[in-house]
């Protein structure tokens, strides 16, 4: 009885060595780039598999341009997020992901407001206000879908919930725009990504992850 | 790609459709929440609410508002218990100039900050960290050194008491036309020129009588003679000794003068009812 119990309990034992790397970028950023005035940017993707787990890294610019009655607003910046996915999908023979992760996000960055504008009781108001080389820090939650299209090229997307934000700040102006991040007055914000990725295998890829 | 890969594609978007939907809305549900609000923007504006020391709010007279160096006016033509006043997004600090029953000045110093809020709503300014640098009221006490969105009380300016209003009033159903009135200590005539219900007249608080006339037109003069004692007092350090007037009494030549407070209050309350 007792041995019985103890073969249905057997487990594969599963490998920790990761079988690729995909590398991506995030289609959404350059359409948008092409569509909208106020936005230029892009990003790029890459994670590596440890089993069911991933570690996840993305790289990106996005800069934004916004005209106002009273003025005028400019950002640029770069960004990075660090973190790791578990993939849910652990039967699948082709790897395809439904994951739900973790991320650290980093930004450095500049930006600049013209403000030329009469006011009711002060009159003409003509100012330029910068802030050059800051930097914010978030968390993010994500979740997505990675499937395999063909042979070495994979789509997916990600969702992600940011939040708590920390952002730098500095005496003249508050920051509006962080890259990567979003309106800075926001305690959370949303992003998505859909992404476009090529996997380069590193080993021979396990037919099936069974677990028992 | 196969048409047998197209198949196992689909039906591994099947298997996930339920979640793809799930986080789908999740996305539209949250994107609903991040559109940008253009109303109350600003904190730019204090307020400040006028007291009386020892007392309630005060009645303050304001003719004008100003600051030194720009010609708009920033509050005018009041008999209020407090005035919101704007301060200058361009500089870190702003004077205001009080002209009323007297002149007062009020400097304050501030932090701010300016942020960009959207295309439609261009840039908002925010204010902290409000510091008095000068001002010629009797004492101001601070509230909040941070203007708030919807404004409230960051100051209150308190003035010394007056001690030496008395109030009178007609009675209701008189109709007094009054051409001037005058006091017997005083050079100077209140021109009235109309029809009171209420006035508030100041007695000598050096002597223990005073005598109003009350040019009444047609060379039609009435006298209300105010009796009272004083008591000198400090009861507010700031405002010095003062002298406390009680026991008011009053003959006159209108037909009654009726007592109804026998001491002095500021805001002022009807001490004597007169029946012309």
């Amino acid at each position: 009885m007792a041995s019985a119990q103890k073969a249905d309990t057997v487990r594969e034992k599963h490998s920790y060595k990761p079988t690729g790397i995909r590398i991506g970028t995030d289609v959404l950023s350059i359409v948008r780039s092409s569509t909208d005035d106020t936005f230029e940017g892009w990003e790029v993707n890459a994670d590596v598999d440890f089993y069911r787990y991933y570690l996840a890294m993305d790289y990106g610019y996005w800069a934004r341009d916004y005209e106002a009655e009273t003025g005028q607003y400019h950002n640029n910046g770069t960004y990075w997020r660090l973190g790791g996915d578990v993939n849910f999908l652990t039967k699948d023979p082709d790897r395809n992901m439904f994951f739900i992760g973790f991320r650290y996000g980093r930004s450095q960055f500049s930006e600049s407001l013209v403000v030329e504008r009469i006011d009711p009781n002060w009159g003409s108001l003509n100012a330029t206000y910068t802030n050059s080389n800051i930097s914010a820090g978030w968390l993010e939650l994500t979740t997505g879908l990675r499937v395999k299209l063909w042979k070495f090229i994979w789509m997916g997307y990600t969702a992600r919930l940011k939040f708590a934000p920390d952002i730098e700040r500095t005496p003249e102006m508050e920051p509006h725009d962080v890259p990567g991040y979003g309106r800075a007055d926001k305690d959370y914000y949303w992003g998505f990504n859909y992404q476009i990725l090529i996997r380069l295998p590193l080993r021979k890829t396990p037919s099936v992850l069974l677990e028992k | 790609m196969g048409l047998g890969a197209l198949i196992y594609l689909y039906n591994r978007f099947l298997t996930m459709k339920k979640v793809a939907w799930f986080v789908f809305f999740l996305i539209i549900a949250v994107s609903c929440l991040n559109e940008p609000d253009c109303y109350q923007l600003n904190n730019n504006y204090i307020i400040l609410n006028f007291r009386i020391l020892g007392g309630g709010a005060d009645a303050f007279v304001i003719n004008t508002v100003k600051s030194p160096g720009i010609e708009q006016v920033l509050f005018a033509d009041s008999i209020t218990g407090g005035a919101a006043l704007p301060l200058d997004p361009m500089a870190n600090d702003t004077e205001f100039v009080f002209e009323g029953e007297g002149e007062n000045k009020f400097k304050v110093s501030y932090l701010k900050q300016v942020q960009f809020v959207s295309s439609d709503c261009g840039e908002r300014y925010t204010f902290s960290n409000l510091e008095i640098e000068d001002h010629s009221f009797d004492s101001i006490r601070v509230i909040n050194t941070t203007p708030t969105r919807p404004a409230s009380t960051n100051y209150e300016v308190y003035r010394c008491p007056r001690t030496e209003m008395v109030g009178i009033k007609f009675s209701a159903a008189a109709t007094v036309t009054v051409k001037s009135i005058s006091a017997d200590y005083l050079t100077e005539t209140y021109v009235v020129n109309g029809t009171i219900q209420n006035i508030a007249l100041p007695l000598n608080t050096r002597a223990k009588t005073t005598a109003f006339t009350f040019d009444m037109g047609d060379n039609v003069k009435k006298k209300l003679t105010v009796k009272y004692d004083t008591i000198p007092e400090t009861k507010y350090p700031l405002c010095g000794k003062q002298n406390f007037i009680t026991n008011l009494t009053a003959t006159t030549d209108f037909a009654l003068a009726k007592l109804l407070t026998d001491s002095i209050h500021d805001l002022p309350v009807s001490n004597f009812e007169i029946t012309p």
